[in-house]
């Protein structure tokens, strides 16, 4: 008749520190490991999977680590005709890697080393007729696009660029759901990966005021389970990438407080491997470098480890002191 | 990338694994070349459709094959019929449902689906709302598909009633399914439009559904209850016979009593969605929590009926766009406006007039930010609003959005603003017949309360109906449910208390007004709007009380004072012995004079920045806070502050 409660129980044997040398070690030996099984069976996503890797090491501030020159020349190869990059070489363009593209560009400092104007072309070409973006030209809309779309041109501080913002805007707004979350399109149901994504549209195109922040914020602490973690969903498994998409949007929307953040920190160090170092998405299960950016984010965000992370920004996910640099301050309520 | 659990393997296991993880790459690189190769080549034939298929069949998330396959259909279309297309396509359908078999949440694949529908000459779309049918079955809970269920909803017009039946059903054999109560938001506002403006019969038919509720869920729990308690106790009595007949008895009895409880439940829970807008709801939505307190269901189904309830309080914008109030004051040279809605004067200018004609002057809001805001700030950049005489003022936004007020011949401030009923400020007015209704409601919750004292839930919907239902009287009380909310749900115990925070502020502002309507206006001048001593956490509501000029927020929890810069005419402050860190919302108040925050946690002068932007302040006390115990304290805080004439209560 009803769901019992999906949760786990942390380990008194949990790890209780943040095992800061083994995460250096696992992302740097990652992207060493070319013809491994995983790395190439992942190679759709290389793109964000380099951001990811290259944005966790900023945070602990070991990018020096990476190989600068490689990791730019890769991603410039990446660009297509049209503006937009691919994944990989040889994969087609789409705006979830174009947006991941920029990231890195970004915290390397390194936007010169592209044709800008051909990015904005190619984003800007992607809105619809009803403000919506579609992620590539064969038409899947998704708010995360949307997302996806602002995050790049705000980076390349061409915002202005956007057709119509105010139909984006409206679009993303049509997507809020009776519980004050947001969904994939309009009519899907409210998903905590759906909700960073519309809620940073909003923070990046300065919309906040949308946002009805007591009820969404109410919606989103609820999520925090007995374990500490957070699931991304009513009724499902806590995670440790669920955990940064809450944690983020409470902060966006100035809600951080209303979760047990001692609770939530011990939740996430005990996704770490005391073996090879990363994150995984629950403790026991295997690491790999998208929830080892979002734990590490996580306690950022968290900020009890300040000594050893630097201070996350909760829309971009990337160190606060890139876009400091480059200028861009979303909104935050 | 989830759920893959790690295991110890030994050697032996490592190194098969490692052989045939190679064997596997070896292939799949290989694939993976061959596709790119004859893409480059334009060789859109069958072969490129198999490979690519042996490719996505184990990795069903590489975007790109997709594509590949999109492209080769776009160039076997060129070439043939019809005919030959659909047959490919229905091949492609069958394909891609092996796909989503091994990966159900795959985006790419989900969405390859649409645009093979979107493309085949003669969609089946029975067949495809069986498909999702069937893999909401696997997985009721799969947003892909309740995603792609509506796409196929839409593309033939399935009828709302029909889809909400669907839920249903689902519901049913899992009363937690979210995915389903989410569905419902949307569905039902379809089939039932407007319903608040029709008539009464539907309100009364409403009433009596719902007010049975309640009474029959606690009857029907006592008489389970008692009847389980019966038979158990009749079969530790008589023993074997009898125990038997007991057993085989009572889960038939608890069974139809469920099903019968459910039905009433998800009718209960759908009225309230219809009925979105009405307070009176707004307690009804969490009783069936209570239910589910009583069925041991608790926590399951606590959030999705969250939904329910979330439905009540959401909805933004419900008030349309119009000006509250308009407030000049010519010794100051502004205008200060409240809206009902956030507006942005920097991206769209109200314009401000005098007798006709418009004053220049610049738009500021309170925070004096670049973003939306209800509170707007007009600096009039000449002497037009100083002129002698008796005029009319007026801001205007839109034909539909503006307001005046009226000058008298030597007045230096007017006042034009929306009458506010203290009663109806935070509540819907009440008939008699929903009043009883709650007080039945309310009865019955009071009775579960005592089955499970410590139920939050349960805690919630008291709390809920007794604001609806008197929110001053009984006020101690809703206190105390909040008390015991707070101990049980630790984890969120800050969202509890800012919640509480704020059903204190409507009630201290809801017995301001109700004094302030008895008294004369310079004895509302003189009256102080005290909330201090209330354990509050965090403060709301305040643009009501822009016209306040003396406050005291003191003895609270506060870390900082949101919002403060809605207090356009606040002249005298106390905030003192909170845990205030943050001032910077003071920032800018043009009436503020005398500010008080002893006993605070303000330790660095830069903390008392803002305060530089408030005109007249001349009175300050930081008594009590460690910033006062820094070398050079006051020649510094005289430095920042050049207008202040008295610090810690000595004179400078
Ligand atoms: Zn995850």
């Amino acid at each position: 008749m009803g769901t019992p409660i999906k949760d786990v129980t942390l380990k008194p044997t949990a790890p209780k520190e943040v095992f800061f040398y083994k995460h250096v070690t696992y992302i740097t030996s990652y992207s060493s490991k070319k013809d491994d099984y995983e790395y190439v069976m992942t190679e759709y996503l290389r793109m964000s999977g380099m951001y990811w890797g290259i944005a966790a090491m900023d945070l602990l501030g070991q990018l020096n680590r990476m190989n600068k020159q490689k990791i730019i020349e890769f991603t410039v190869s990446c660009q297509h005709e049209c503006g937009g990059f691919g994944a990989s070489i040889g994969h087609d363009p789409h705006l979830l890697y174009t947006l991941s593209a920029i990231q890195i560009l970004a915290i390397y400092d390194a936007l010169d080393s592209i044709d800008v104007d051909k990015v904005v072309e190619y984003v800007t070409g992607l809105q619809q007729e009803d403000g919506s973006f579609v992620g590539d030209k064969w038409g899947e809309v998704d708010t995360r696009f949307s997302f996806c779309a602002v995050a790049t041109l705000s980076l390349l501080k061409r915002l202005d660029a956007v057709p119509d913002i105010e139909k984006a805007v409206q679009y993303v707004v049509s997507c809020m759901n009776f519980d004050g979350g947001f969904g994939v399109r309009p009519g899907s149901e409210s998903h905590s990966g759906q909700i960073y994504c519309c809620v940073g549209f909003l923070s990046v195109t300065n919309n906040l005021h949308y946002v009805n922040a007591d009820l969404l914020g109410w919606w989103l602490c609820e999520r925090q389970l007995p374990s500490g973690g957070l699931n991304g969903r009513p009724e499902k498994l806590p995670d440790v990438c669920y955990s940064w998409w809450v944690l983020a949007s409470l902060k966006i929307i100035n809600r951080l407080h209303w979760i047990d953040s001692k609770k939530l920190t011990a939740f996430i160090l005990a996704c770490q491997d005391d073996e090879t170092g990363g994150f995984a998405d629950r403790p026991g299960d295997m690491v790999d470098p998208f929830h080892t950016l979002f734990g590490i984010a996580g306690l950022s965000l968290l900020g009890n480890h300040s000594d050893s992370i630097k201070p996350v920004n909760p829309v971009f996910c990337m160190p606060e002191n890139i876009l400091t640099r480059i200028g861009v301050a979303p909104q935050i309520l | 990338m989830h759920g893959r659990l790690k295991v110890k393997t030994t050697e032996e296991q490592q190194e098969a694994k490692r052989k045939e993880r190679e064997k596997k790459l070896k292939l799949y690189t290989a694939g993976t070349q061959k596709v790119f190769e004859k893409r480059k080549k334009n060789e859109f034939d069958g072969e490129i459709l198999e490979v690519c298929a042996q490719l996505l069949s184990a990795n069903p998330d590489v975007y790109t094959l997709w594509n590949v396959r999109k492209e080769t259909f776009q160039v076997l279309a060129e070439t043939k019929t019809p005919d030959e297309m659909q047959e490919l396509y229905d091949k492609e359908l069958g394909f891609i449902e092996n796909c989503l078999r091994v990966n159900p949440k795959s985006y790419g694949a989900w969405y390859h689906r649409c645009w093979v529908l979107d493309h085949t000459p003669k969609p089946d779309w029975k067949q495809e709302l069986k498909l999702c049918t069937l893999y909401l079955e696997y997985d009721e809970r799969n947003f892909h598909c309740w995603d792609y269920r509506r796409f196929v909803v839409a593309k033939s017009d399935v009828a709302p009633s029909d889809e909400l039946e669907f839920t249903s059903n689902k519901i049913s054999t899992n009363f937690s399914n979210y995915s389903s109560w989410h569905y419902r938001s949307k569905l039902l506002p379809v089939l039932h439009p407007d319903q608040e403006k029709k008539g009464r019969l539907k309100e009364d038919i409403l009433i009596q559904g719902i007010v049975l509720v309640p009474r029959l869920v606690s009857a029907c729990f006592k008489w389970l209850l008692k009847t389980m308690i019966d038979q158990i106790d009749a079969c530790i009595v008589r023993k074997k016979d009898i125990l038997i007949q007991g057993i085989v008895l009572v889960p038939r009895l608890v069974c139809a009593c469920s099903k019968w409880l459910l039905k009433t439940m998800i009718d209960q829970i759908d009225t309230c969605i219809v009925r979105k807008k009405d307070i009176l709801i707004q307690g009804i939505v969490l009783v069936p929590h209570l239910v589910s307190v009583c069925t041991k269901f608790c926590t399951p189904i606590a959030s999705s009926l969250m939904a329910a309830t979330f439905f009540i309080c959401a909805l933004p914008g419900e008030k349309p766009l119009g000006i509250q109030a308009v407030y000049a004051n010519s010794a100051l040279n502004q205008v200060m406006v409240i809206f009902s809605q956030s507006v942005n004067l920097l991206q769209q200018p109200a314009e401000v007039s005098i007798s006709g004609s418009v004053m220049d002057g610049t738009w500021r809001n309170s925070r004096g930010s670049q973003y939306h805001s209800i509170m707007w700030i007009y600096t009039v950049s000449s002497d037009a609003l100083r002129q002698e005489g008796e005029r009319t003022l007026q801001v205007k936004l839109r034909e539909d959005v503006c307001r005046s007020c009226h000058l008298d011949e030597g007045a230096t401030e007017c006042w034009s603003k929306d009458k506010q009923d203290a009663s109806s400020l935070f509540t819907a007015e009440l008939s008699d017949e929903k009043t009883e209704f709650l007080t039945t409601e309310l009865e019955s919750c009071q009775q579960l309360r005592e089955l499970e004292p410590d139920n939050k839930w349960c805690l919630l919907t008291v709390i809920l109906l007794m604001r609806a239902l008197d929110p001053l009287k009984l006020e101690a009380e809703m206190l105390g449910c909040f008390t015991t909310i707070l101990s049980q749900d630790t984890y969120r115990a800050n969202y509890f208390k800012d919640l509480r925070s704020k059903f204190i502020m409507e009630n201290a502002i809801m017995r301001y007004l109700q004094e302030s309507s008895k008294v004369t206006e310079s004895q509302v001048k003189q009256a102080t709007f005290d909330a201090s001593g209330k354990e509050l956490t965090t403060l709301h509501h305040l643009h009501h009380l822009s016209s306040v000029h003396c406050m005291d927020l003191s003895n609270n929890d506060l870390l900082a004072l949101n919002d403060v810069d809605l207090l356009f005419c606040v002249s005298d402050l106390k905030a003192d012995s909170n845990k205030l860190q943050d001032i910077s919302h003071l920032s800018g108040l043009p009436c503020l004079e005398t500010l008080s925050l002893e006993n605070n946690n303000i330790s660095s002068l830069s903390q008392l920045e803002p305060l530089a932007a408030c005109p007249n302040l001349r009175r300050l006390d930081l008594s009590g806070n460690s910033v006062c115990d820094l070398d050079l304290f006051g020649s510094k805080v005289r430095e920042l502050l050049p207008q202040l004439t008295s610090l810690n209560k000595e004179l400078l």
